[in-house]
C-alpha cells in the first residue's frame, strides 16, 4: 500500500490495535517517518526484566514504636488531617483508654523520638491527643468469648483502670474495688493531678466504667477475692505495690519477661518490683493493657509467645496493640510491618509542603469536638501540628511514586496505589522518591521463594 | 523592518523571537549565555509568548526540548563547546526522532586546556549526529538562518544546528535588519507536526526496534537529508525575494576564472572576502568558496565551484587530530573521482582557540598554496617554531 504523503502514519491493520501482536513492514513505503508505535506495546512484558521488586509496606513511625500505651499516633494524626475526626478519635480510643490524661501527664517518649525533631521541631503530639480525646468516637467491638472470666481490680489508678477497661472490652466481668471516696487513685491524688482540669478525670473514668464495669467502694482483702475471682489485680498496701493473682494454671505458659514468665508458670503472685515504673502514667496504662491481652489470649487457647510476636508494636514486646489483637482474633490480616522508619529512612528532599489549615478544616473539627476542655484555638493548633506530621512509614497519598515512576506503572486507584508488575522493571525510583519510607524493595528471587 | 545595531548573540535571540519560538530551555555557557538571557527578557516582558525552562544541564536542555517538540511546540536553544558536547547523545535522539529543533551554537574550542575562545572543534564533533549544519559568516545571516532553519526543519522533520563564531560574531556588533514579524509569519507558518504527543491518543515513541526494522528508519533520515539540499536552496531563495538577503548552500565568490580558490566557513569568510578583493584589485586570480551547509553537504555545488581552480586551499578552524581539518577532508571526499581531485588540495589549520586569522594569515596561506605540492598532512598557520 502506498502512503498519501511521506509523513502519513498508517493505521494498524484490523485486529492488531490492542492485541499482543506485532506488526512488521515488508516495504520501505510502509514505514512511518518516525518510530511511533502503531499498535499497543503491551505485548512486551517488561516486568520480566525486573531484578528488584518494589512493594508498598506500611511501617512504624518512631512515635508509635516508643509509645508505652501502643497508640497508633500517625494513624490518628493523618486521619484527623483528612477531616475524619470521629474515625481518628476511634483509633486513639481503641488503644488508649485515658487519652485526655496521657495527653497532659505522659512523659512523651513519642515526641522525644519524633523524626521531625531532627528536622525543625517535634510535633506537639500530646496536644493532638488531648484535643482528640474530646471528640466523639466509636468503641471497638471485639470477638466474644465462650467463657467470660471474672476479674477483680483493687484500686483505680492508671494500670487498674486500663486493665479493667480492656478486660471489659474483651467481654470479661470486671469489678473495681476502691476503698476511697472516688475512683482515680494516683491520677486523682498524685503529683500530676493538679495539671488536670476539674472534671476531666471524672469524664474519662465514666467512659471506662459506663455500664461495663462494676464498682464497689469498699476496702477488701486479697484473700477474700481469690476464691470468687479468676483474676485479682491491683494495688495492695500502697500504690507502689501492684499484685496479680491468676487462679489455676491457665495463665499463658511463656511471656516476654523471664521473671514474669516464671511467675505466670506458677500461676502465682507477682509483687511490686516486677512492675518497674507504675509511676509513669502511660507505662502503667500499657502494663494494664499488656496483662489483659496476654491473659485473654491464654484463655482463648492462643500461644502467648506467638501472640505477643503478632501484636507487639515496633521491636518492644512490652508494647501491645489492641487493633492488631482484634485482627488476630478475627483471623484478619494486619498489613503493617513493625520496621521502624527512622530519620535516615526519610527522603526529605522530596517532602511535599505541609497542608494549609483552612477555616473549613477547623469548623469541621469543631463539629466533632464538643467539650469545654477543647476550643476553637485548640482545634486550629492541633490541625496545624497534624499538618506538619511527616507521616513516617504511612502513605499519605503524596503521589511522588506515581509522578516519578519512569514507566508509568505505579497506578493510583481511588487514592490507593498499586504497581503493575507486568511492566515494572524494578528501577526502584518509587522507593527512592517516597519521602516516608513506605515502599520496600526485595530481590525478585527472594520474593518468589 | 528596522535596522538595529546588535551583536550576534542578540541577533540569534531576535531570530528566535521572530520565528515565534514557543519553548526555550537553557543552561548558560560563554560565549552563548547572552542569547538565552535576551530570550528570557523577551519572555519576561511578554514580547515573546513562550515557556522558558531553566535547566540543570545542557543534557536536560535537549531532553526537555525533545519532549516539548514531540508535544508539538516550536523550540529553540543555544549552547557552546562543552555544553554542546554534553548534549551529544540527545542530538542523535532528536534527529532520529525527526524533531525540527533549531539550535544555535556559538562555537568555542573544546577544552582541555580550558579556554573560552573561538574555534569550530565543538560543532565539528557533532557533524554526524544527523542534524543540518549551517555555518554563518556574519550576524544578519545568523538571524536569517534561524528563521530559514525552522522552515527547512519543519518541511523535512530534521533538526538544525546553526554555527556562529564565538567572539567574532557573538560579541561583535553590526547593523542588523530586524524583519517585520508579520512578514516572517507569512514566510514561516505555525508548526503543525504530522504526529505529536497527545494524551487523548497515547502512543509509544521510539521504542525498542529490532534489526529487521532499524536500517529503514535510518535510511529515511538519509532520504530527508538528501531532500533538504534542493529544499534549503529554494527556501533560501524565497527568503531572498521577501527579505532581500539570501546566502545559498555555498557561495562561490569571484571563482569563475580563479587559479587559486580558498575554501572556508564561519567568520573567516568575511576576512577572506576582503583579501580576495585586494588580490583581484592587483589582477591576481584568487577566489573563495564559502561553505554554509556542512550537512547536507552540497557535493555537486562544491565540485562545480572548484572546477576553474588550478589549486585549492581549505582553511579549517578545527582539527581532527590524526587526519587534518574536517572541511579539508570533506572537500577531498566530495571531489573524489572528479577533475577537481586531480589538482592539489591543500589543508590549512588556522585560528584555533581564538587566535586571530588576519589578512596577513591569508597572505601566508596564499603564498604557500601557490607553490607547495600536494600534501598528506595539514599546514599549520601562525604556529610558533
Amino acid at each position: 500500500m502506498t502512503k498519501k504523503s511521506k509523513f502519513e502514519i498508517r493505521k494498524p491493520p484490523p485486529g492488531v490495535s490492542q492485541a499482543q501482536e506485532s506488526i512488521t513492514f515488508e516495504r520501505l513505503e510502509e514505514y512511518p517517518y518516525k518510530s511511533v508505535a502503531l499498535a499497543s506495546t503491551r505485548a512486551n512484558l517488561t516486568g520480566l526484566w525486573r531484578y528488584w521488586r518494589p512493594y508498598f509496606e506500611t511501617k512504624r513511625a518512631p512515635c508509635d514504636a516508643h509509645c508505652p500505651v501502643g497508640n497508633r499516633i500517625v494513624d490518628y494524626i493523618q486521619t484527623l488531617l483528612d477531616g475524619e475526626w470521629r474515625e481518628a478519635a476511634t483509633i486513639l480510643r481503641s488503644e488508649n483508654p485515658l487519652p485526655a490524661i496521657t495527653g497532659r501527664l505522659c512523659h512523651r517518649p513519642c515526641e522525644v523520638n519524633c523524626n521531625r525533631r531532627q528536622y525543625d521541631e517535634r510535633i506537639a503530639i500530646h496536644d493532638v491527643e488531648s484535643v482528640l480525646a474530646e471528640a466523639a468516637y466509636k468503641p471497638p467491638v471485639l470477638v466474644g468469648v465462650d467463657e467470660p472470666r471474672s476479674v477483680a481490680v483493687i484500686g483505680s489508678g492508671a494500670a487498674e483502670l486500663s486493665l479493667a477497661h480492656f478486660m471489659a472490652l474483651l467481654h470479661h466481668r470486671v469489678t473495681i474495688f476502691e476503698p476511697g471516696d472516688q475512683l482515680g487513685g494516683e491520677l486523682r491524688y498524685g503529683r500530676g493531678a493538679r495539671q488536670l482540669p476539674d472534671g476531666l478525670l471524672d469524664a474519662e473514668i465514666a467512659r471506662i466504667v459506663e455500664d461495663r464495669v462494676a464498682v464497689e467502694q469498699r476496702k477488701v482483702e486479697m484473700a477474700e477475692l481469690e476464691e470468687e475471682f479468676d483474676v485479682v489485680f491491683g494495688s495492695v498496701g500502697g500504690p507502689e505495690h501492684l499484685v496479680l493473682r491468676v487462679s489455676g494454671h491457665e495463665a499463658p505458659a511463656r511471656t516476654w519477661d523471664s521473671e514474669l514468665e516464671g511467675w505466670l508458670a506458677d500461676g502465682g503472685v507477682m509483687e511490686g518490683a516486677v512492675i518497674e515504673t507504675p509511676s509513669l502514667v502511660s507505662e502503667a496504662i500499657g502494663y494494664g493493657k499488656w496483662i489483659a491481652l496476654i491473659l485473654d489470649a491464654g484463655w482463648r487457647g492462643l500461644d502467648a509467645v506467638e501472640t505477643l510476636r503478632q501484636i507487639a508494636v515496633g521491636a518492644d514486646e512490652r508494647i501491645v496493640s489492641l487493633s492488631k489483637y482484634a485482627a488476630l482474633l478475627q483471623g484478619a490480616e494486619w498489613n503493617q510491618s513493625e520496621e521502624v522508619v527512622g530519620y535516615d529512612k526519610l527522603n526529605l528532599d522530596l517532602l511535599e509542603p505541609a497542608t494549609e489549615v483552612t477555616q473549613d478544616m477547623v469548623q469541621r473539627g469543631l463539629t466533632s469536638v464538643t467539650s469545654r476542655f477543647a476550643g476553637e484555638d485548640d482545634v486550629a493548633h492541633v490541625l496545624s501540628e497534624a499538618a506538619r506530621c511527616f507521616s513516617c512509614g504511612r502513605c499519605n497519598d503524596c503521589g511522588n511514586c506515581w509522578i516519578y515512576c519512569p514507566d508509568g506503572v505505579v497506578l493510583r486507584v481511588d487514592g490507593e496505589y498499586e504497581i503493575d508488575y507486568d511492566y515494572c522493571k524494578g528501577c526502584r525510583v518509587c522507593a527512592a522518591v517516597c519521602p516516608r519510607g513506605v515502599i520496600s524493595v526485595i530481590e525478585e528471587e527472594e520474593w518468589n521463594e | 523592518m528596522e535596522r538595529v545595531i546588535m551583536n550576534g548573540n542578540t541577533a540569534a535571540a531576535v531570530g528566535a523571537k521572530l520565528a515565534r519560538t514557543q519553548v526555550t530551555a537553557a543552561y548558560p555557557i560563554s560565549p552563548q549565555s547572552q542569547i538565552v538571557e535576551v530570550l528570557a527578557d523577551f519572555v519576561a516582558s511578554g514580547e515573546l509568548e513562550a515557556k522558558f525552562i531553566m535547566s540543570e544541564s545542557e543534557h536536560s536542555v535537549m531532553a526537555s526540548l525533545i519532549a516539548a517538540s514531540e508535544a508539538g511546540a516550536r523550540v529553540f536553544t543555544a549552547t557552546s563547546s562543552q555544553g554542546l558536547a554534553l548534549m551529544h547523545e540527545l542530538l542523535h535522539w532528536a534527529s532520529g526522532a525527526r524533531l525540527p529543533i533549531v539550535m544555535v551554537n556559538v562555537n568555542r574550542a573544546m577544552s582541555a586546556p580550558w579556554t573560552m575562545f573561538c574555534d569550530q572543534s565543538d560543532i565539528i564533533a557533532q557533524r554526524d549526529t544527523g542534524w543540518l549544519h549551517i555555518y554563518c559568516e556574519q550576524n544578519q545571516e545568523v538571524l536569517d538562518s534561524v528563521i530559514q532553519g525552522y522552515k527547512v526543519a519543519e518541511k523535512i522533520m530534521l533538526p538544525v544546528l546553526i554555527n556562529m563564531d564565538g567572539f567574532y560574531n557573538s560579541y561583535t556588533t553590526e547593523p542588523i535588519d530586524v524583519h517585520d514579524i508579520e512578514a516572517v509569519d507569512d514566510y514561516l507558518p505555525p508548526y503543525d507536526p504530522p504526529v505529536k504527543l497527545d494524551p487523548e491518543e497515547p502512543r509509544t515513541l521510539h521504542g525498542g526496534t529490532g534489526p529487521h526494522l532499524f536500517a529503514e528508519m535510518r535510511y529515511q533520515n538519509w532520504e530527508a537529508m538528501q531532500e533538504a539540499l534542493p529544499l534549503a536552496k529554494e527556501i533560501d531563495e524565497e527568503f531572498g525575494r521577501l527579505f532581500g538577503a539570501s546566502y545559498g548552500l555555498t557561495e562561490a565568490y569571484r571563482c569563475e576564472d580563479a587559479e587559486l580558490i580558498l575554501v572556508t566557513a564561519g567568520s573567516m569568510v568575511g576576512t577572506l572576502r576582503g583579501v580576495v578583493d585586494d588580490y583581484r584589485a592587483k589582477g591576481e586570480r584568487i577566489g573563495m568558496l564559502k561553505i554554509r551547509y556542512l550537512r547536507p553537504f552540497p557535493v555537486r555545488e562544491v565540485c562545480e565551484a572548484l572546477k576553474p581552480a588550478q589549486r585549492i586551499a581549505v582553511v579549517d578552524r578545527n582539527v581532527s587530530v590524526g587526519m587534518g581539518g574536517v572541511f579539508w577532508q570533506e572537500i577531498r571526499s566530495a571531489a573524489y573521482g572528479t577533475e577537481v581531485a586531480k589538482k592539489p588540495i591543500l589543508g590549512f589549520i588556522a585560528g584555533l582557540g581564538g587566535r586571530d586569522v588576519t589578512p596577513a594569515s591569508f597572505d601566508e596561506i596564499i603564498r604557500i598554496a601557490r607553490t607547495e605540492p600536494r600534501q598528506d598532512v595539514p599546514i599549520w598557520i601562525g604556529l610558533k617554531e
